[in-house]
């Protein structure tokens, strides 16, 4: 009973012994509370790289997106461009813009199964933790380039009325209201609400409207329950729904933004995660049981012009099931265990219309058929066609893993090893209905005349299908030094894995190709060719080291690293006249580069931060049939990223007013090259970012300004048709956040 | 539209000489039916070559002992179509392919023929070489079935009687190869190479003409790639194999399912040679648009998967 009751604490402990520190001053590292997942891996994390953002940082920084936090961790890169679709996320020069997430991101333990809903809006987070390097023995699928564990309130730990209310430039509103109770000792609940509206910052001058406008809408409750000494429950549902306008792209031949067709991005999101965790003298089982539903409509105009192109709708259900079951040893002896299996199902329905226009008619079919044919012209029977595409997507997985530590004195081991099998299926229904008039030139007078109608008429229905099976091995080795501190050295070995998959944004291109196929012209795609993808496997090899005075007011983080990847899933914009983007395995990378963190408080009122990653990332093997990439630097994968702050706490001493707080912090960026041929390239960027606080014991009203400098930048960049196109960062925004905690 | 062209091409009941009862290889103890097309040529060249089309064979397949048999009951040479054999049982050797098509061959040193029962020499075979196999590619039109287009495919070879080399020959075949292209250019000479092109031939046994099918060709960097269709060229049987040949006034090109001619795009001459042990691979050499000279050499496309 008694070894129960200290088994309990112990873990209760470690659940919860980050959230405890949500009070304590701003902690971009703590050292000895790093803790991913208490479930996992318990309260020490000190074989890897890992960033712990507490609640404080995240009030103090603003930050509700996983993308803020992007902004403090070295070596990690989430710009905000496009629509929350688009969570473009590198880590070490591992990451992707479509379909596969190269991180993983957990909310309440759940997995977020769709990268597309990894950009959303969260409040009351208690605390993000960030592990860089691939964290696949124990995660299973597309964690190769790290995992990101956010944590949020709990009900158990505080209790009253928490309100938020910001607003800032760009006509920006937010808004948040929350609800902790404890019932008694055993019982805890929380019910929070938010809101966001912007008006958005870039003028579409086709219109006149802004163009990168946004509602959203969320609510959470999160439920914990200690049914017993031996039987803990939490269940958190949450749902949001967000409707955007986006895709700020800005031709760079004109230097304007404009576009005639609709675009927006709808989404709404529900879900569901079910902790279980039933403890015994020995060990603990846990079962962590999710239900995920995505369903959103992405609209485009295609060509981003003021041009009746094309535009495109993406829109699709996705029902996702997760079930993770893992049985961990109690950590007081030498050697720990845990061993786990994992199942997941996912659903996907989408359908993918590509509306061709008028111009884009002329430009892309009629123009090259005329060109090759100029006696026997054609013209197309109407003003717009539809190129149609319908998917189902079903993939299935299932994983085995286990982990043995064994700790020697001051040596400590670790072997993880997972075996994770995926099978996904693909039927699509691509068709389309249409036709063109033929004229024949007479060759004497010159006239025209009908010669004959031709209908197009393509429906291509098929079933693809891939299975995956990976085995992923982590081995870490770490060692305490014997100082007046807290200070290991680490070596690690780890292999990371992103999933194959069936890239379906390529569907528009091969209907386009099989129409001009049909009147002769040009090569049609190989559809297997071209859809499917290969799983990309990566090595990743580090050595770094942890340290942290007693007093807590020094403590520093380094790493140094090598990845060497295969097969790395890499989007690609076909040349020509096509906009699909299509993934490819670009054969073979590797990515070198070191890590920094330090936090230092010389005084109580005192404290700076400062962060930085260096990361060079270059193709070893790649040939894209036209040209050979080989020795240059990775697109979208920043060389650099820095963060210093520092926070000046001035105490007051009056009734009203307790303290006040000056923040001052830059952030840095770059070089970032656009494309595989390391033509266009953003240089480093800095942002310069001041807040001052006025903490009036009840509330705080924080006054704040990002991009003080109005730095001119770019966050994305790419080829349409030929034509290119930048997103340029947010200009400086001011704005105030009131909190109140009752 | 392709497929009008074969069914004028071929007979009614089998679109392809080579197509069989199934389109897989069948299973233990089976008995399929070809109907295939082949070249009787005289072994010293005294005789004319002759055509024989859409002749019935049965092969015998027993695979407890891996063992085939070959035979006809209206094997034809020169005019006598009575013609019937049936060869010993012989070991055949198997192979399978990655992309799920497999191919079987065999060899008979000698088979006798008889007519009407009687044994008849001028019928016997021997030194017959024998492939069979569904490891073949031809564009999706000219497809018959969703997995194996055109079938299975055989390629023999044999002397008849020992006086004339037996070939076999599909009426539809696809060869894949590449093109070199020269032209003048600002009057500068060029070159163009191209390596993924793939030449289609259906036969139409009625009238001795053929339709070859060029696909996704281009002859200058400039030139957008089509698939062009020459039509009613004549054919022509040789001691070597056959020759293929536009008219002397030129043939224009129709391009797409809607078969526009392409003027600009003419074929002044056009000579497509098909020769070998096997009849498997072509020569061809062209000229286009008065400018554009072509060579192309190419051989039986295995599946692309």
């Amino acid at each position: 009973m008694k070894k129960t009751l200290i088994t309990l604490v112990f873990v209760a402990a470690t659940a919860f012994m980050s959230v405890a520190s949500t009070d304590a001053l701003p902690d971009t590292i703590v050292l000895d509370e790093i803790s991913v997942s208490a479930i996992k891996q318990g309260v020490s994390n000190d074989d890897a790289s890992s960033t712990m953002v507490s609640q404080k940082d995240l009030e103090q920084h603003r930050i509700v997106t996983v993308k803020g936090v992007s902004d403090l961790i070295p070596n990690f890169y989430m710009p905000d461009y496009g629509s929350r679709i688009t969570s473009s996320i590198y880590v070490r020069g591992i990451g992707a813009r479509m379909d596969q997430p190269s991180v993983g991101l957990n909310i309440d333990n759940v997995p977020i199964m769709n990268k597309d809903a990894y950009d959303f809006d969260l409040v009351d987070i208690a605390k993000v933790e960030m592990l860089r390097g691939p964290q696949s023995s124990l995660y299973g699928r597309n964690t190769m380039g790290g995992l990101i564990n956010v944590t949020t309130l709990s009900p158990m730990k505080w209790q009253g009325f928490r309100l938020m209310a910001e607003y800032g430039s760009g006509n920006s509103w937010k808004g948040a209201a929350s609800w902790y109770h404890k019932f008694n000792n055993k019982v805890g609940l929380s019910v929070s609400a938010y809101y966001t509206s912007t008006d958005g910052f870039f003028v579409n001058q086709f219109n006149g409207e802004k163009c990168d406008w946004e509602r959203q809408f969320s609510a959470k409750t999160k439920l914990e329950w200690k049914v017993s000494d031996k039987v803990l429950i939490q269940n958190v549902l949450s749902a949001s729904n967000s409707n955007q306008g986006g895709y700020p792209y800005e031709y760079i031949a004109t230097k304007t933004i404009a576009y005639n067709d609709t675009c927006f991005y709808k989404r709404f999101t529900l879900s569901d995660g079910l902790t279980l965790r039933w403890f015994t003298d020995d060990f603990s089982l846990s079962s962590i049981t999710s239900v995920q539903y995505l369903d959103d409509n992405m609209t485009l105009d295609q060509d981003f012009r003021p041009l009746e192109y094309f535009t495109l709708t993406q829109a699709k259900k996705e029902l996702a099931l997760t079930q993770d079951l893992v049985i961990k040893g109690n950590d007081y002896r030498n050697y720990k265990w845990l061993v786990g299996a994992f199942g997941f199902y996912k659903d996907l329905d989408m359908v993918a219309p590509v509306t061709f226009k008028d111009y884009g008619i002329n430009q892309l079919i009629i123009k090259n058929r005329n060109d090759a044919n100029p006696h026997y012209p054609i013209e197309w029977e109407s003003d717009n066609f539809l190129l149609n595409s319908d998917f189902v997507n079903r993939t299935y997985g299932a994983a085995l893993y286990h982990q043995s530590s064994y700790d020697l004195e001051r040596w400590h081991f670790k072997l993880g090893i997972r075996f994770d099998y995926e099978y996904t299926t693909l039927n699509y229904h691509s068709y389309c209905s249409t036709g063109y008039d033929v004229y024949k030139i007479d060759a004497n007078t010159g006239g025209k005349e009908f010669y004959r109608h031709t209908p197009i008429e393509i429906n291509e229905r098929n079933s693809l299908s891939d299975s995956f099976f990976e085995l992923l091995p982590r081995l870490s080795v770490s060692y305490d030094l014997d100082v007046d501190a807290e200070a290991n050295l680490y070596a690690s070995a780890s292999k990371g894995y992103k999933a194959g998959g069936f890239n379906t944004q390529m569907f528009s291109d091969f209907l386009q190709q099989k129409l001009m196929g049909q009147m002769g012209i040009g090569a049609s795609y190989d559809i297997q060719k071209i859809v499917g993808y290969r799983p990309e496997e990566s090595w990743n090899y580090e050595i770094g080291g942890h340290v942290a005075t007693l007093d807590r007011k020094l403590s520093a983080d380094v790493s140094i690293f090598y990845i060497d990847c295969r097969d790395q899933q890499l989007t690609m914009f076909p040349d020509g006249t096509t906009t699909g983007r299509v993934m490819t395995n670009a054969g073979k990378t590797r990515s070198f580069g070191a890590e920094a963190s330090v936090k230092y408080s010389p005084i109580e009122r005192l404290s700076f931060n400062f962060s930085y990653g260096y990361t060079n990332a270059k193709f070893r093997e790649f040939n894209n049939g036209k040209e050979d990439f080989a020795g240059k630097y990775l697109p979208y994968v920043p060389q650099h990223t820095a963060y210093i702050g520092a926070i000046y706490s001035q105490p007051i001493k009056t009734s009203w007013l307790k303290s006040i707080d000056f923040d001052v912090n830059a952030r840095g960026i770059g070089k970032i090259y656009w494309d595989e041929a390391n033509r266009n390239v953003q240089n480093f960027y800095t942002l310069l970012n001041a807040s001052v606080t006025f903490d009036f014991d009840v509330c705080t009203l924080q006054l704040w300004g990002n991009n003080l400098t109005d730095a001119e930048y770019s966050t994305f960049y790419f080829v349409s048709i030929g034509n290119e196109f930048l997103q340029r960062g947010k200009p400086t925004t001011l704005g105030a956040t009131l909190r109140v905690n009752i | 539209m392709l497929k009008k062209i074969l069914l004028f091409a071929s007979l009614p009941l089998v679109l392809v000489s080579c197509k069989g009862e199934e389109s897989d290889i069948p299973s233990n103890g089976v008995k399929k039916e070809y109907y295939l097309s082949y070249l009787l040529t005289s072994l010293d060249g005294s005789e004319q070559p002759t055509a024989f089309y859409n002749v019935p064979f049965t092969f015998k397949y027993e695979y407890d002992n891996n063992t085939i048999t070959v035979g006809s009951s209206r094997f034809e040479v020169n005019g006598n179509k009575k013609i019937s054999f049936d060869s010993d049982a012989v070991k055949f050797t198997s192979t399978n392919y990655e992309n799920g098509s497999s191919a079987m061959e065999f060899s008979v040193a000698e088979i006798y023929s008889k007519v009407n029962g009687v044994a008849d020499a001028s019928g016997n075979l021997s030194d017959l070489n024998c492939l069979l196999t569904n490891n073949y590619y031809c564009p999706d039109e000219w497809r018959f079935n969703d997995r194996f287009p055109l079938g299975d495919m055989i390629i023999m070879n044999a002397v008849v009687g020992e006086k004339y080399k037996l070939r076999t020959f599909p009426l539809l075949s696809c060869f894949s190869g590449s093109t070199t292209t020269s032209f003048s250019m600002g009057g500068q000479e060029q070159q163009y190479n191209s390596d993924s092109d793939l030449f289609a031939v259906s036969i139409n046994p009625a009238n001795n003409t053929a339709e070859v099918g060029l696909y996704n060709v281009k002859f200058a960097a400039q030139m957008p790639q089509l698939t062009m269709f020459l039509k009613d060229l004549k054919v022509e049987y040789t001691n070597e194999g056959y020759v293929v040949s536009a008219p002397a006034e030129g043939v224009v090109p129709v391009v797409g399912n809607d078969q526009i001619p392409y003027p600009d795009y003419i074929f002044n001459t056009f000579n497509l040679v098909c020769s070998g042990d096997n009849l498997a691979s072509i020569d061809v050499d062209f000229t286009v648009a008065g400018r554009f000279g072509g060579e192309f050499q190419g051989t039986y496309t295995p599946l692309r998967y």
